[in-house]
């Protein structure tokens, strides 16, 4: 796939019969920032039809050239390995059972984009970068909010994704160093070739002075309601 | 509705839900069989599976095949006694134990210890949102729940049946000779037990705890996975899937006794 070829399509994207049509290409190297505005509720769900979890009530997204429709189940599982996934806070982010270094790697490791060693080192890596001691070894249920919100951003760069979707990462976070350390590491690893799809409700400072071409999308706002 | 639309829906839902789950565990054989479907994290969680269902039974099963042995060869040593044919022991043993009761009995441990625990733990994954995020995270739920389970379950069923079996015979072996009151009868005893033993039971005996194994497996995985949302969901899903695999484990019984020994 060369540089100019979209990783990530959406075409007239609608999530249900009252929403805008949202149209949007993310090229590789290249950092695309959806501000939602006041319209959260617009971007509810967004995620699952980006990840081809959800059929979009009309409009087409492609991803790495081709609709999620046109690819096998190994397929589908395999092109989601590939897209790095940071949750809105409010979504539920971790597998229970397993602890939260096995949560972290699992990705990375279903797909077998690491080896486990290889895995586990970046992890403690990024996860010191983000302002934590390391990756925890307990449950999720034991870890703190600050924690497990850093953790989700070491999860989804691991894989060395194509693409990285990032749910409102800004919203909520107190730590501005932290942030910036986000956006730094999602800077180098986007200029080895990855896409960013950021969704926020306003363009935050970190990613404007973090990110010099920046490519920020309005949603649409909503048309004249129907008499 | 009309009387044949009674008769006839429960019986096209059954008949849909047997065909769904001969589906998917003809899916875990195939896929079972393809080196890329065991990631490193898939044989975790074959791992975890027959630590749970198999090792952590094994105290168990062993004890009720103690339990087993003594009651089945004192009952029935005492009613060979009275026709006066101690000889049959052996072979009244064999069908009682390797042919119906290790395997039965077995499965029903399994099926509640295991089956119920993934029913429920599948189904709390799902209500908490956790089915989802693997699927989001390029995980398919599938390779990574179903897979490994099933094949746990029919690993672990295996090695809890044979223990069972073996158990059973031992604590026999040991009654029956203290019945006989001679020491150097216990050798012959032993062999006449095992003698009684014949490839179709092997095979019989293989295949009540492999498949139903697989098969508990899945239906409780099925039943776990197919809640929606509310937490009240989570017991009647067990609930659905240990009175299935009940089901399903006495269709398997019965179809393998008439398929080995017919």
């Amino acid at each position: 796939m060369n540089a100019s070829t979209p990783v990530l399509e959406l075409s007239e994207v609608r999530r249900d019969a009252r929403s805008e049509p949202l149209s949007l290409v993310v090229r590789p190297r290249e950092v695309v920032l959806l501000a939602f505005g006041r319209q959260e509720a617009a971007v509810q769900g967004l995620d699952g039809i980006v990840q081809g979890l959800d059929e979009p009530f009309a409009g087409e997204v492609r991803y790495l050239g081709r609709t999620w429709n046109e690819r096998s189940g190994f397929e589908q599982a395999q092109a989601r390995g590939s897209l790095g996934w940071i949750p809105a806070p409010d979504r539920a982010g971790w597998v229970s059972n397993l602890d939260l270094d096995e949560n972290v790697i699992l990705p990375a490791r279903a797909t077998r984009r690491r080896t486990e060693e290889e895995a586990r080192g970046i992890a403690d890596r990024l996860a010191r970068q983000f302002g934590l001691p390391g990756v925890d070894r307990g449950r999720p249920a034991w870890a703190s909010e600050i924690a497990l919100r850093r953790l989700a951003w070491v999860r989804a760069l691991l894989a060395a994704p194509d693409v990285l979707l990032a749910d409102r990462v800004a919203a909520g976070e107190d730590d501005p160093d932290a942030l910036a350390a986000l956006v730094a590491e999602m800077d180098r690893v986007r200029r080895q070739g990855m896409g960013v799809l950021w969704i926020e409700p306003e363009v935050p400072p970190a990613a404007r002075d973090g990110i010099e071409d920046l490519t920020v999308v309005n949603w649409p706002e909503p048309g004249p309601v129907p008499p | 509705m009309s009387l044949l639309g009674r008769i006839g829906a429960p019986l096209l839902g059954w008949l849909r839900r047997s065909l769904a789950i001969l589906g998917i565990s003809w899916a875990v054989v195939r896929e079972g069989l393809r080196p890329r479907t065991w990631s490193a994290p898939v044989r975790a969680v074959l791992a975890r599976q027959i630590l749970f269902t198999g090792i952590e039974a094994m105290r168990f099963v062993g004890g009720l095949g103690v339990i087993i042995g003594i009651a089945v060869v004192l009952q029935t040593w005492a009613m060979l006694m009275r026709f006066g044919r101690s000889d049959l022991l052996g072979p009244v043993l064999v069908t009682l134990i390797v042919r119906e009761l290790g395997p039965l009995l077995t499965n029903f441990i399994v099926i509640g210890r295991s089956g119920n625990a993934i029913a429920t733990e599948l189904a709390t994954m799902k209500i908490r949102g956790e089915v989802r995020l693997l699927e989001g995270s390029g995980v398919d739920p599938f390779l990574y729940l179903v897979i490994p389970r099933a094949v746990g379950m029919a690993l672990s069923m295996l090695g809890l049946g044979v223990l069972f079996v073996v158990v059973t015979f031992a604590s026999a072996t040991l009654v029956g000779t203290f019945l006989r009151g001679q020491g150097a009868q216990a050798m012959l005893f032993t062999r006449n037990l095992f003698a009684a033993v014949t490839p179709t039971d092997l095979i019989n005996l293989v295949a009540k705890l492999l498949l139903p194994g697989m098969l508990i497996a899945v239906i409780c995985a099925r039943e776990g996975l197919s809640v929606r949302g509310a937490a009240t969901e989570v017991p009647q899903a067990a609930t659905r899937g240990v009175m299935r695999s009940v089901a399903a484990l006495f269709v398997v019984i019965l179809v393998a006794s008439i398929m080995t020994y017919r």
